[in-house]
């Protein structure tokens, strides 16, 4: 008898468990999804990162608390820059054995690039800084704490992105 | 200058994040693969190459023992074939490599009363209404911009209702919202531009259920807001571009 209550105890606790994660993946996907997607530049890496940072909140679910989608964000912003190193890694793999022959090199001068181009030309962390307080709307403060990184560096970092996206657009004469 | 490229910049990763929605294809992946990482799996997956490699070891002793002969008495009890190597259980806790959850974003205080004032020297369009959940709170962002030099101040006043029933402004006609409660924000000296920003929202986030356009006459711009909780909020004026920010206490 006992047994059979404990029994039902764990599955009433597994149940809200299960809840408790649906909610959390709908109330944020979406959200963590285009911050992914605007880290990468890449719809199919950002639903790996996603649905990696969801397994991992999955196994902390249980710690996190009202900041959870604070939580989320940092982590998916940490990992999708994580995941473009690694394809950057790969990428630089290629090009060393002559399968791509792209230069990596500066720009052209007379090439003026739309906004959606310079922001593929980007580092990820530079992309993480513009995401955050561009796209989520987050201060300068609120965009460090949510990269986790110092707020000087999260100054930095933006300073320098939007002195690379006026370059690579052409408008740093302006 | 800067303003304008960087509000460019805004409204290109915008456009940018509203072609994305999470699919029921891409959540369902989601769910899965929690469901394989469950908790109650874990047992199964440490056990199971314990389980292995003891067994593994076990028959690799048996063999050892029956067909060396010479072998002593005291090796064979050294590791005697019952036993599982000890050293394995060290590694039956993986450490947590996912970052601590943080605190919460901000230490502001939450006020619930009626707030007034004014933001000088911006353009007076609403050029967009964001919203955004941020776990301890929604957030409600109005932008102003719009051609030309700044008009003068923009005035702002909210109040909050312990209902969520709303005039329309010219028809005088009730407006419902979703929520339990509600608040009512007034821009005066400033006006609303269509096609954006949308005049009524529905994100149905824990705090922030609806937001619409109620009123957008003779630079009187009236928006009512749907909300579930406290009712409690903080109010930031950001630059750069200038916007007033709601943010929704999570009840």
């Amino acid at each position: 008898m006992l047994s059979k209550l404990s029994m039902q105890g764990t599955s009433t606790r597994a149940a809200t468990r299960d809840a408790r994660f649906a909610a959390l993946v709908d109330l944020n996907g979406t959200h963590m999804l285009r911050l992914a997607v605007l880290v990468t530049r890449d719809r199919v890496l950002a639903e790996d990162v996603c649905q990696e940072v969801f397994v991992r909140a999955w196994r902390h679910l249980d710690d996190l608390g009202a900041d959870a989608a604070g939580w989320l964000s940092r982590v998916t912003v940490n990992e999708a820059i994580s995941a473009c190193r690694r394809r950057n890694r790969f990428a630089g793999l290629v090009q060393r054995f002559g399968i791509l022959s792209r230069s990596p090199g500066g720009i052209d001068t007379d090439l003026r690039l739309d906004l959606a181009n310079a922001l593929d030309r980007l580092s990820p962390e530079h992309r993480a800084v513009l995401a955050l307080h561009y796209y989520g709307d987050l201060s300068v403060e609120e965009t460090a704490r949510a990269a986790g990184i110092p707020v000087d560096t999260a100054k930095s970092r933006l300073k320098a992105a939007l002195r690379e996206m006026r370059r690579l657009t052409g408008k740093e004469a302006q | 200058m800067t303003d304008e490229f960087e509000r460019e910049i805004r409204t290109r990763l915008h456009s940018e994040a509203e072609e994305v929605e999470l699919s029921s294809a891409q959540r369902q992946r989601i769910m899965a693969a929690a469901a394989v990482d469950n908790p109650r799996g874990k047992w199964l997956r440490v056990a199971a190459p314990v389980f292995v490699f003891g067994a593994t070891a076990t028959l690799l002793l048996l063999a050892v023992v029956t067909h060396v002969p010479q072998v002593g008495p005291r090796n064979r009890s050294a590791v005697g074939p019952g036993e599982t190597p000890s050293a394995l259980s060290s590694s039956a806790s993986p450490a947590p490599t996912g970052a601590s959850p943080a605190a919460s974003p901000s230490t502001e205080p939450f006020q619930c009363d009626a707030a007034s004032g004014s933001i000088p020297g911006v353009a007076n369009q609403v050029i967009t209404v964001r919203v955004a959940h941020r776990g301890s709170f929604d957030r409600l962002v109005f932008e102003f911009g719009g051609p030309g030099t700044p008009s003068g101040a923009v005035a702002y006043s909210l109040g909050t209702q312990h209902s969520t029933t709303f005039t329309q402004d010219g028809s005088g006609l009730p407006v419902q919202l979703g929520g339990e409660r509600g608040a009512q924000l007034t821009l005066r000296n400033a006006t609303d531009v269509a096609p954006q920003p949308e005049r009524d929202q529905k994100p149905g986030y824990p705090a922030l259920v609806e937001v619409r356009d109620v009123g957008n006459f003779e630079a009187v711009n009236t928006w009512a807001i749907g909300l579930n909780g406290t009712g409690c909020y903080q109010l930031h004026v950001l630059t750069a571009p200038t916007r007033l920010v709601l943010d929704w206490q999570v009840p």
